[in-house]
C-alpha cells in the first residue's frame, strides 16, 4: 500500500515537472524564434511551424472539439453533466442557481474583466509575444465556484473585450472558450486544494496543458470558419493567434496559478463558498 | 456604481428603444460582412457609425480612444491583406518587402471596416442603453432572466473593479513592487499581491451582493419592470431608414446592385 502510494507520489512529481519543463520549454523557443528570425518570429516558432503546417487535419480536430465543447457547455448550463454512465444532474444549472451563484458569476466576471483590463501584458519579446498573468484566475474561478466561475470567466472576457473596443463575431468563441479553461479544470482535478503532489499533478495535466490545447483549438477553430465574417487570414489564426493563446495559457497557468491556488483555496473554502460545499450531489 | 459602460446623455440615440439600436448593431455588421472585399463600399457604413457616434453625444474621450484601437487595426490589415494581394491589380506603393496593390488596399480597407464598424456600433449601443434597459431588452430576446442578470451585474461592476485594481497595483507600487523589473518569473510572481486583494475583496462582495439579491427577491417568480421601453415612431422610422440604407449596402456590396 505504502509502495503504490509512494510510486502515485513519484508519478505526480514527475507530471509537475514534465509542466513546468514544457512552460520554459515554450519561452526558451520564444527566445530561440526571436534570435534566429528579429524580422518574423513567428515564423521559424515551433509551435507557430506546426498550426501551420498541418492546418487542415487540425481544422477537423478543431470541428470535434468544438461541436464537444459547445455541446458540454448547453449541458453544463442546463444543469446536466455527461459521464460514462449517461447524463447525471449537476444542481449547478443556470436554472438552478441563487441568488449567491448569481453573485458568484458576476464577482467573478467583474473580477476577471478588471484585471484583464487593468493589468499590462508581460512582454516576453519585444514586438513578438507577451502574456497576460490575470488569465492564471480562469482555472481558478472555475475549480472554486463550479460552474458560476467557469461563466463569470466567459462574462468577464466577453466585457473586457466590449470595454477595450474589440468585441466582434470572434469574441462568441472566445466566451465559449473562456468558460473551457475554467470548465476542464473544475471537472476533471479530483483534489482543488493544490495542497498535495497528487492535486498538483492533475491540475498540470488539466489545468494547465489540456485546457490550454483545448481552448486554442476552439477559439482558432471558430475564427477560421467565421473567417468571412471575422476578417482575419488564416496563417494569423493559426500561425499566431492559436500558438499565442496555448503558450500564455500554458506559461501563466502552470507558473502563477497553483501558487494562487495554494494560497486561496482556504479562504474560499473558509467562507463557504467552495463549490462542493454548496451544491447538494444530485447523481 | 452601477453605471457600467453606460454613459448619460440626453441625445438621439439614447432616446432609441434599444431593440431597434440592438438591430442597428446587426445590420451595421451584416452591411460591414457584405462590403469586406471592397473599402469603398464600406465608407459610407463607417460614416454611418461615426454619425451613430455622433448622435449619441460620447464625447471625445469614448472617440479617442476607438479610434486609437482602429488605428491599430487600420494598420495591421493594411500590412497583412496588402501582402497576401500584393501579386493582383496595379502596384501603388513599394516599401521593402511590402507591396501595396489597389486590389489590395481596398481589401485592407473592407476587412478594416469589418472589424472597425461592429466595434463602434456595439460600444454606441452598450454607452447609450441604461443596464436596467439592456436586461429587459436580453429578457424580451428569450435570454433566461439569471443569465441576463449576471452579465448586467457584471458589466455594471467591471468598471468599478478596473478602479480597485488600479488603486491595489498604486498601494502596492507605494510600498515598493515594481511590476516591470526583474526575471520573466518574477514579474509574473509580483502580480500575487495585486490578485491575492482584489479576490480577498471580491469574496466579501459575493455575501453582500447576494443579500442584496435576496432582499430584490431575484429568482422567486416572474420578474416585471417598473419602467418598461417604449417603441416610438422614432424608432420604426430609424429602423426603415437602416433597413433602406444598409439593405442598398449590403446588396451592393454582395453585387446584386450596381451603384
Amino acid at each position: 500500500m505504502s509502495a503504490q502510494s509512494s510510486n502515485s507520489k513519484l508519478y505526480s512529481y514527475l507530471i509537475l515537472i514534465i509542466g513546468l519543463l514544457i512552460a520554459a520549454a515554450i519561452l526558451y523557443e520564444f527566445y530561440q524564434a526571436y534570435t534566429v528570425n528579429p524580422q518574423d518570429p513567428w515564423s521559424v516558432f515551433p509551435l507557430s511551424r506546426f498550426f501551420t503546417q498541418f492546418t487542415n487535419i487540425i481544422f477537423y480536430i478543431g470541428a470535434v472539439v468544438w461541436v464537444i465543447g459547445t455541446l458540454v457547455f448547453l449541458v453544463e448550463l442546463a444543469g446536466y453533466t455527461i459521464t460514462l454512465s449517461g447524463l447525471k444532474k449537476t444542481g449547478q444549472g443556470v436554472s438552478n442557481w441563487g441568488v449567491l451563484d448569481i453573485a458568484l458569476a458576476a464577482l467573478s466576471a467583474a473580477v476577471y474583466g478588471g484585471l484583464l483590463a487593468a493589468t499590462a501584458p508581460i512582454t516576453i519579446v519585444p514586438g513578438f509575444t507577451w502574456i497576460r498573468p490575470a488569465n492564471s484566475l480562469a482555472p481558478l474561478f472555475g475549480m472554486f465556484f463550479g460552474i458560476p466561475g467557469a461563466l463569470g470567466v466567459a462574462f468577464g472576457n466577453l466585457i473586457a473585450d466590449v470595454l477595450a473596443g474589440y468585441f466582434g463575431v470572434g469574441s462568441i468563441g472566445g466566451f465559449v472558450g473562456n468558460f473551457l479553461i475554467a470548465y476542464i479544470p473544475y471537472k476533471f482535478v479530483r483534489d482543488q486544494t493544490f495542497k498535495s503532489a497528487v492535486s498538483l499533478a492533475d491540475f498540470y495535466i488539466w489545468g494547465v496543458i489540456v485546457q490550454a490545447l483545448v481552448s486554442a483549438v476552439y477559439i482558432c477553430w471558430w475564427l477560421d470558419a467565421m473567417q468571412a465574417v471575422v476578417g482575419l487570414p488564416l496563417f494569423v489564426i493559426w500561425g499566431i493567434i492559436a500558438p499565442s493563446i496555448l503558450s500564455n495559457n500554458i506559461v501563466v497557468n502552470a507558473i502563477l496559478s497553483p501558487i494562487l491556488g495554494a494560497l486561496l483555496f482556504p479562504y474560499v473554502k473558509g467562507r463557504g463558498l467552495y463549490w462542493k460545499d454548496r451544491v447538494k450531489n444530485l447523481a | 456604481m452601477f453605471t457600467g459602460l453606460y454613459i448619460e446623455r440626453k441625445s438621439f440615440m439614447h432616446g432609441l428603444d434599444p431593440r431597434s439600436k440592438l438591430i442597428w448593431s446587426v445590420l451595421v455588421l451584416a452591411a460591414s460582412i457584405a462590403t469586406q472585399f471592397n473599402g469603398i463600399k464600406g465608407i459610407p457604413v463607417f460614416i454611418s457609425t461615426l454619425m451613430a457616434l455622433s448622435l449619441s453625444g460620447l464625447g471625445t474621450g469614448v472617440a479617442l480612444l476607438l479610434i486609437f484601437n482602429s488605428l491599430i487595426f487600420f494598420l495591421v490589415s493594411t500590412i497583412i491583406w496588402a501582402g497576401i494581394y500584393s501579386s493582383q491589380g496595379t502596384v501603388l506603393l513599394e516599401l521593402g518587402w511590402l507591396r501595396v496593390t489597389d486590389v489590395g488596399l481596398l481589401v485592407a480597407l473592407g476587412k478594416f471596416f469589418l472589424i472597425v464598424n461592429p466595434i463602434i456600433a456595439f460600444v454606441v449601443f452598450f454607452a447609450s442603453t441604461k443596464p436596467y434597459h439592456l436586461m429587459w431588452t436580453l429578457e424580451k430576446i428569450k435570454v433566461p432572466h439569471k443569465l441576463a442578470l449576471t452579465f448586467v451585474i457584471a458589466l455594471s461592476l467591471l468598471p468599478s473593479m478596473v478602479r480597485v485594481a488600479g488603486d491595489v497595483i498604486d498601494a502596492q507600487r507605494a510600498r515598493g513592487l515594481s511590476l516591470d523589473k526583474g526575471s520573466l518569473v518574477e514579474r509574473i510572481r509580483k502580480h500575487i499581491p495585486i490578485i491575492v486583494p482584489l479576490f480577498s475583496k471580491m469574496l466579501t462582495d459575493v455575501w453582500d451582493l447576494s443579500l442584496v439579491l435576496a432582499t430584490r427577491a431575484v429568482g422567486y417568480g416572474k420578474r416585471t419592470y417598473v419602467l418598461e421601453s417604449n417603441w416610438k415612431s422614432s424608432d420604426t422610422i430609424f429602423i426603415l431608414v437602416s433597413l433602406v440604407f444598409y439593405g442598398v449596402i449590403t446588396a451592393w456590396g454582395m453585387g446584386l446592385i450596381q451603384l
